[in-house]
């Protein structure tokens, strides 16, 4: 069951509309991030239950917070899962196979948005 | 009166008379000279020079006489032409062959007549010249020669005539060809592609102004240089391939690389026809390219723009949409119901926007050809009632009813995601389109072996038949006033289109107006197979190395048949990517690939891979010839056409599964053969001899060894041979250990490589460095024995 999640993403406008899908609607405790780097920090002072993790950031992007992440031990079996705007099938294959449970399509309902990360977080158990 | 028979050789005298071109011709002066000679000579009142065709005399020219022919059975001249010489009749009436002849008893009241054969070409005798009488009589001895003497001279002349007149034809043919031939020339200069005469060598024999405009090279400069060095070609799999394609087909069509005389480079799509001498010996290239550089830039950058459109246009949407749906869910306070309403507007079209979004770009890679499909087995039963279930508050709110006929066995082999918006597409379509309370069902059925037809019928207006053609293109709705209504982007029906048949389907609409329509897709579907299957246990991943598509396209249904998932890299750099984070079971290469040769895939793989680890590994398409590399890991050769048995043999051949490995050993020496025998079967494997190549080749024909070991000194046919000609075979992939004498050479051991080789130098390999490799080659064949 996740109650904490951490939301990345360095579109300030999305960040607004996930945080509260997911708080509102979801009724999860959010915590944004607008960069990998800050990703990292805030992920390393609290642990969240679940990730979710924009793939297109400038510097640090998703697929390399995802690695970063995983080299903190804490982290390591942190669920994540990838928001992209971007839908090619090898992409997402080669993100998944980073060891993300699932991948959230742009644009995203925000009223159904916690469902689905229930349903990824439920279906990897 | 007796009619004259018909010479023996009427049928040639006929034709040679045809080809004087005098039958029925208007009055010449000299034939009519000719005739008033005859007279004078003979001091007649009538002459004339006769003709005669099948059924009648035609005088070319007469004196004294008004009649200009007369039938064939009454002429005298129809005798004169069997004579050799002068033909005299002195008196008509006394004549039993005449005395009752029309001629001879009314006009012209014919009693003396005398003619002299006229010879045609072949020396056929076409008619005559004659002098006629109205009293009996007889022609002196110099009236006779001087009338023989006018009839060779008329002779001599109509020969002269027949061959001015032809000479005359043949100028004005040449006249007319070289007119056509300047035509042609300067309409091949006014293409702006540039076409190319080659000789079967590559030497250029013709280059229009196109190919000087293009290339760079003057006509005089480019003339006898080879086409592919002047212009530094380079094709996607070799110049022997098209080649071979050219002479297998007479005709090639592809892409090429080139250089202009600047040097700079230049994509040009070519199409090449073969012409063949009258023994079918090739003789001449026709090349017709077209510039495809700028084309093929365009290309680059339309797909740049479609990923960053991509982009770029939902992140905006992401943040409407988000807001909307998060203001019409109530998340920050109910809504006064007009604002309500307002946002569900906004929002509905900002799904619109979403959906034309996605599929404008679907439609643009599935144009591309660069839609992935996965292929799967899944059920036809299940895709319909995902989608019946999906579509079920539309349908509900069109008040309608959706009946789904579909036996639960019936299985694809398809793209789920894919099929599903195919059949999304239709269904909803259906919907929209049909009038409250009447039914929609969706159907599927078998259609074929390997086809099985998914439908949907509605009970709406139909479509008019002029609108059919158009349906299936993009933005095209019945009624353009409907797109908005509907609520469809107009480009449902061609993105389904491209669905099928990147699927290897088809799609298509079957209606009677005012009874409704029929959509159908036909989709691959899994065969009842007896087959066992090439992976045991979970999915295997098989990895496609493809730069075409086609290998993709003719295996991913058997593939996934066998119960494989299937992968797919188009040139080198993408296929090392897929083993750098994964381990697939098969490796299936096609060797025309852009960047690269199909040995440097298996390279790559031999340095990720040990010979036990390795994928299975199968290159398909032609030999290389200009590549003979030894394969540092074991393959397995398909050769074009490619056939599913063969590839299913092949997944399984190089699996190498079961039983106890055999080595076939090679060596002319009984005594050091009986020694390596027994130190082989120690290790568990079953040894076959051979003491020459007869018996060698013979054994490898029969038994398909797993390992080869060779002594090249062989007597008679050497090692060499065995391979050469091995080469040629399945066996081509085999491991083999050359085991020699002497040190080789580079080229010689080139030369003696099948599928993965080593070469050992017996003075320097120890037993233990033999059984090693033996081991290797054999890559996890043995029993395993613990050393």
């Amino acid at each position: 069951m996740i109650k904490t999640v951490l939301l990345v993403d360095d579109e300030p406008d999305i960040r607004t509309i996930g945080s509260m899908s997911l708080s509102r609607v979801g009724k999860l405790e959010v915590r944004t991030a607008a960069s990998g780097a800050e990703a990292l920090r805030m992920a390393g002072e609290t642990i969240p239950d679940l990730i979710l993790l924009d793939v297109m950031m400038p510097e640090m992007d998703g697929p390399a917070t995802l690695v970063a992440l995983r080299a903190i031990p804490a982290l390591a079996a942190t669920p994540v899962i990838f928001m992209t705007a971007k839908v090619l099938r090898d992409e997402v294959d080669r993100w998944l196979s980073l060891g993300a449970i699932g991948v959230i399509r742009k644009p995203f309902d925000p009223m159904k948005l916690p469902d689905e990360v229930r349903a990824l977080v439920a279906g990897r158990a | 009166m007796k009619p004259a028979p018909l010479p023996e050789n009427e049928q040639e005298r006929l034709a040679s008379l045809a080809r004087t071109r005098l039958l029925d011709s208007v009055t010449e002066v000299t034939f009519d000279d000719f005739a008033r000679i005859a007279a004078e000579i003979a001091g007649t009142p009538i002459a004339l020079v006769t003709l005669i065709d099948e059924h009648r005399q035609w005088f070319k020219a007469r004196v004294g006489i008004a009649a200009t022919e007369t039938p064939r059975d009454q002429a005298f001249c129809a005798h004169a032409i069997l004579e050799d010489g002068l033909f005299e009749v002195p008196d008509a009436r006394a004549d039993e062959r005449f005395h009752d002849n029309p001629l001879v008893v009314g006009e012209p009241y014919v009693r003396f007549y005398a003619g002299a054969p006229i010879e045609g070409d072949g020396k056929q005798k076409l008619g005559t010249v004659c002098v006629v009488d109205h009293v009996a009589r007889t022609l002196t001895p110099p009236q006779r020669e001087a009338l023989t003497s006018l009839s060779r001279l008329i002779s001599a002349h109509i020969e002269l005539r027949r061959k001015s007149l032809e000479l005359a034809e043949l100028h004005r043919e040449a006249v007319e060809n070289a007119a056509r031939l300047r035509l042609n020339t300067e309409l091949l200069d006014l293409a702006n592609d540039m076409i190319l005469v080659k000789d079967f060598a590559g030497h250029i024999l013709y280059w229009n102004q196109g190919a000087e405009r293009a290339y760079g090279y003057t006509r005089d400069e480019a003339l006898g240089q080879i086409a592919h060095d002047l212009l530094r070609t380079t094709y996607s799999g070799s110049r022997q391939a098209v080649v071979e394609i050219l002479e297998r087909d007479g005709y090639w069509e592809g892409e090429l690389v080139r250089a202009k005389k600047d040097g700079a480079q230049l994509i040009v799509g070519s199409r090449w026809v073969l012409q063949r001498d009258d023994k079918g010996a090739p003789r001449a290239i026709l090349e017709l390219s077209s510039d495809i550089t700028r084309r093929k830039e365009v290309q680059r950058m339309k797909d740049e723009f479609v990923s960053i459109v991509s982009h770029e246009l939902r992140t905006p949407l992401t943040s409407i949409r988000g807001a909307l749906g998060l203001l019409e869910g109530g998340v920050v306070g109910e809504l006064p119901g007009e604002a309500l309403e307002l946002v569900k507007i906004a929002r509905s079209n900002s799904d619109r926007l979403i959906r034309l979004v996605n599929d404008i770009l679907d439609l643009e890679k599935m144009e591309a050809g660069k839609l992935e499909l996965d292929p799967r087995e899944i059920s036809a039963r299940a895709v319909i009632d995902g989608v019946v279930r999906a579509l079920e508050t539309l349908a509900q709110q069109a008040e309608l009813r959706v009946r789904v006929e579909a036996p639960p066995e019936l299985r694809l082999v398809a793209d789920e995601d894919r099929v599903t918006q195919l059949l999304t597409n239709l269904v909803s379509n259906a919907i929209k389109f049909s009038p409250p309370n009447t039914t929609v069902t969706v159907s599927a059925e078998r259609r074929g072996p390997r086809t099985v037809r998914l439908a949907v019928r509605d009970q709406g207006p139909g479509i008019p038949p002029d609108q059919l053609g158009k349906l299936f293109g993009k933005f095209q709705q019945v009624d353009a006033s409907d797109q908005r209504r509907r609520g469809g982007t107009g480009l449902g029906l061609s993105i389904s289109k491209a669905i099928a048949e990147q699927h290897g389907g088809a799609i298509g609409v079957e209606t009677l107006p005012g009874k409704g329509a029929l959509f159908w897709a036909d989709l691959p579907a899994k065969a009842v197979s007896t087959m066992r299957s090439v992976a045991h246990g979970p999915r295997r991943l098989v990895l496609l190395v493809d730069a075409r598509g086609t290998l993709s396209q003719a295996l991913s249904p058997l593939l996934a048949e066998e119960g494989c998932v299937v992968a797919r890299a188009s040139d080198l750099a993408e296929a090392e990517r897929w083993l750098d984070n994964s381990h697939p079971a098969a490796v299936i290469v096609d060797v025309d690939l852009p960047d690269s040769h199909a040995l440097d895939i298996v390279e790559a793989l031999s340095r990720r891979f040990t010979p036990d680890e390795s994928p299975t590994i199968v290159l398909t398409g032609r030999l290389p010839d200009d590549d003979r590399r030894a394969a540092p890991l074991p393959v397995e050769w398909v050769l074009d056409p490619l056939d599913d048995q063969s590839i299913k043999h092949a997944l399984r051949w190089g699996r190498r599964k079961g039983g106890v490995p055999r080595v076939l050993l090679i060596e002319d020496d009984a005594g050091f053969r009986t020694v390596m025998a027994a130190r082989l079967r120690t290790l568990g494997v079953e040894v076959l001899e051979a003491g020459d190549a007869e018996s060698a080749l013979e054994a490898v024909r029969t038994t398909a060894p797993d390992l080869i070991v060779l002594d090249i000194g062989l007597p008679g046919r050497d090692g060499f041979d065995v391979v050469a000609e091995l080469r040629q075979e399945r066996a081509r992939s085999t491991p083999l250990i050359v085991y020699t004498a002497r040190d080789l050479g580079h080229e010689e051991r080139v030369e003696l490589s099948l599928g993965i080789t080593r070469w050992l130098t017996k003075s320097r390999t120890d037993e233990e460095h033999f059984v090693q490799a033996v081991r290797e080659l054999l890559s996890g064949l043995l029993p395993s024995t613990q050393p």
